[in-house]
């Protein structure tokens, strides 16, 4: 599959999840304590005095208030705004939303992850997020907006393990943003967190035929992370992660040989990780004594990374050398009451939650101005 | 699981007055096994046996034993404890209960039950992993560190338990883990099979203990290969009985030891434990496996 077909596949996924909400959304607006006029495009009104609040009042509030309403409500409300964009439309509500897009799009984005936090229905308000975001942007700012918003919640999305709503939201992103590197790289690790997750998908390597199920999205992380190589060779986040795709689909040479190039990376994470991976596919190929300097050049470049001493404790207890083994392991988790420096390796799959929620913080901000 | 006992043959030779330099020297490996074994009857542990009431067979090959030891030796307890964010949950239903203050509430009843002599560790694992105390004979020490576990992140149930496994290995005397955990595995690095493979190497014996539902073959597989079990926790309260009991049982136990004869060294050792003359059940490890 090409970097098309994934895409193409993306943007499918993201019409069939909305389908499936706004098709089940039968109920019907009764009441509300926006509804000011009757006769009027009340609803409208209300939804976008409820926009306007977020962006320039009280956030949770208007939140709070979104929640209350009824889905249906908000699709329809939505729908004025699609009609908006054609040309010729008044001054009104609708345009006046349209001017407050990122406001919109994170109204609807927040009240889902309330609901996520909450463990109510947050897809429905993601729908609704979704769907404005698919407007078009009127300005710079909202189209630098839209660019960081679909990076932001695409990474929580897969920080959240919903990797299939976040390959379909990063799939739709990259589609509508094809030079956004971010993006795309979120794209591929979303891919590759398909092709891997969970921890015992490592199967794959073991397997020689991986099933369909795992197979394309490791193909499809591959093409693209060649996609972003061929436009620059030097990125070393794409170049580490087809290694890493090489190792998981059994081209053990070519993956220590991507590996090797980025271990000479200024990026301490990325050296790390470089001989990590590239120690584990010599220890998977028996090859214990070439691993064991990739774990120790691991450690090197990232003293305490537990995968590495983990690692090489594994391929010393394997070697008979216990104590050795045991030494390597307690100097990486003998808790001193410090700060720990986490492992890279632990947020390889699923992204850091402490960016993700940087990310977030930082398109609320920019939703809000 | 194989200690080395380093004996070193020396074959002087009939030339005498030569130099030491000129004595040749051969050196060879004579490995000790342990294997700690559970004999249950139908009234409960068989107590009072004797090393000649057991019959062990290595690849069967029948073995002599050196010793059957019972209750004699303290125990080392590595206890590996899973505090991932599902911790903090409250659990609902049948298996109501906080599980952070019940898993508490059962460590300290645990330590408490230790005896004068006895060590104990505590790892602690989620995303990352902790030696919170080393293997210490310091039991407030213990009490204040478990009073100081709080849930957050995810389960590395893998690494923690070759963590476990590799630290009781360089441990002298008996060594029991015991691995609980209320989910399923998500952030290790380790591969299941290299772990089960340390644990067919080793001389710790793993009991696993869960609360909450979810896959556990890991560690079943674990704790059989390591001659323990695995004991399910309907609900967070059941915790400090099912550690309670897991101590009771393995002081119980009898560590066996003999110095394999007649047998090829490296690979897996087949290992059938019976005891004899009685209908008794018993507990063992199915092996071990010694590399080159």
């Amino acid at each position: 599959m090409n970097l098309a077909g994934v895409l193409v596949i993306a943007g499918l996924t993201v019409r069939t999840l909305g389908l499936g909400v706004w098709e089940l959304a039968e109920y019907r607006y009764d009441d509300s304590e926006y509804a000011i006029t009757e006769g009027t495009d009340w609803n409208l009104i209300a939804y976008a005095k409820l926009v306007e609040e977020y962006r320039h009042g009280d956030s949770e509030r208007a939140i709070a208030g979104v929640i209350e309403w009824k889905p249906q409500a908000v699709s329809e409300a939505i729908d004025e705004v699609e009609r908006a964009e054609k040309p010729g439309v008044a001054a009104g509500p609708a345009i006046d939303v349209l001017a407050s897009l990122p406001a919109a799009i994170m109204l609807h984005t927040e009240a889902g992850l309330y609901l996520n936090y909450r463990g109510g229905s947050a897809p429905n308000q993601w729908i609704h997020a979704m769907r404005l975001a698919e407007l078009k942007p009127s300005t710079p700012e909202q189209s630098a907006f839209l660019r960081a918003w679909y990076h932001a919640f695409g990474r929580f999305l897969l920080g959240s393990y919903r990797h299939v709503e976040a390959f379909a939201l990063l799939g739709r992103g990259l589609q509508r943003f094809p030079d956004d590197v971010p993006i795309a790289l979120a794209l591929g690790q979303t891919s590759e967190a398909m092709g891997t997750f969970p921890r015992e998908g490592q199967v794959v390597f073991v397997r020689p035929d991986p099933s369909k199920e795992r197979k394309y999205p490791l193909r499809a992380a591959e093409d693209i992370y060649r996609s972003l190589l061929k436009h620059d060779p030097l990125l070393g986040e794409a170049r580490l992660r087809l290694g890493r795709v090489l190792a998981l689909t059994g081209r053990s040479d070519l993956a220590v040989t991507e590996f090797h190039a980025v271990a000479t990376s200024n990026d301490a994470r990325l050296r790390y990780l470089a001989h990590l991976f590239a120690g584990d596919v010599l220890r998977r190929g028996s090859r214990v004594s070439d691993a064991r300097p990739e774990f120790r050049q691991a450690l090197d470049a990232w003293p305490g990374g537990q995968a590495a001493a983990l690692s090489m404790a594994e391929a010393l207890h394997h070697l008979g050398q216990r104590a050795e083994a045991a030494s390597e392991l307690k100097a990486v988790i003998q808790d001193s009451g410090e700060p720990v420096r986490a492992d890279p390796f632990r947020s390889y799959s699923v992204g850091d939650e402490a960016q993700q929620k940087q990310l977030l913080e930082a398109v609320k901000a920019m939703a809000r101005k | 699981m194989v200690h080395l006992l380093s004996i070193t043959l020396s074959w002087f030779g009939t030339l005498g007055g030569h130099a030491a330099d000129q004595v040749p020297r051969f050196e060879t490996r004579v490995e000790l096994v342990k294997v700690s074994v559970l004999v249950q009857g139908a009234e409960g542990p068989i107590l009072g046996l004797r090393p000649t009431d057991f019959e062990v067979r290595d690849n069967g090959v029948l073995q002599v034993l050196d010793d059957a030891v019972f209750e004699e030796l303290p125990l080392n307890v590595i206890l590996a404890f899973d505090v991932s964010g599902s911790m903090n949950f409250e659990a609902s239903g049948s298996a109501k209960g906080n599980r952070m203050a019940a898993l508490k509430r059962a460590a300290h009843a645990l330590v408490d039950d230790l005896r004068p002599g006895d060590q104990a560790a505590l790892l602690t694992f989620a995303t990352m992993l902790f030696l919170r105390q080393a293997l210490v004979p310091d039991f407030p020490a213990l009490h204040t560190r478990i009073d100081s576990l709080d849930g957050e992140g995810g389960t590395s149930l893998v690494d923690a338990t070759f963590a476990a496994i590799a630290l009781g290995d360089v441990v002298p005397g008996r060594v029991l883990t015991i691995v609980f955990t209320d989910g399923q595995e998500n952030m290790s690095w380790l591969r299941q099979a290299d772990v089960l493979d340390a644990a067919k190497r080793s001389d710790v014996v793993v009991y696993g203990v869960r609360v909450g539902g979810g896959e556990s073959s890991f560690l079943d597989n674990v704790a059989s290969t390591t001659g323990g079990r695995r004991l399910q926790a309907e609900s967070p309260d059941r915790l400090q009985q099912a550690f309670l009991e897991i101590l009771s049982e393995f002081r119980t136990r009898y560590l066996l030891r003999y110095t394999p004869r007649g047998i090829k060294r490296e690979g897996w050792h087949r290992l059938e434990v019976r005891v004899k003359g009685q209908r008794a059940k018993v507990l063992a490890r199915k092996g071990n496996l010694v590399t080159p």
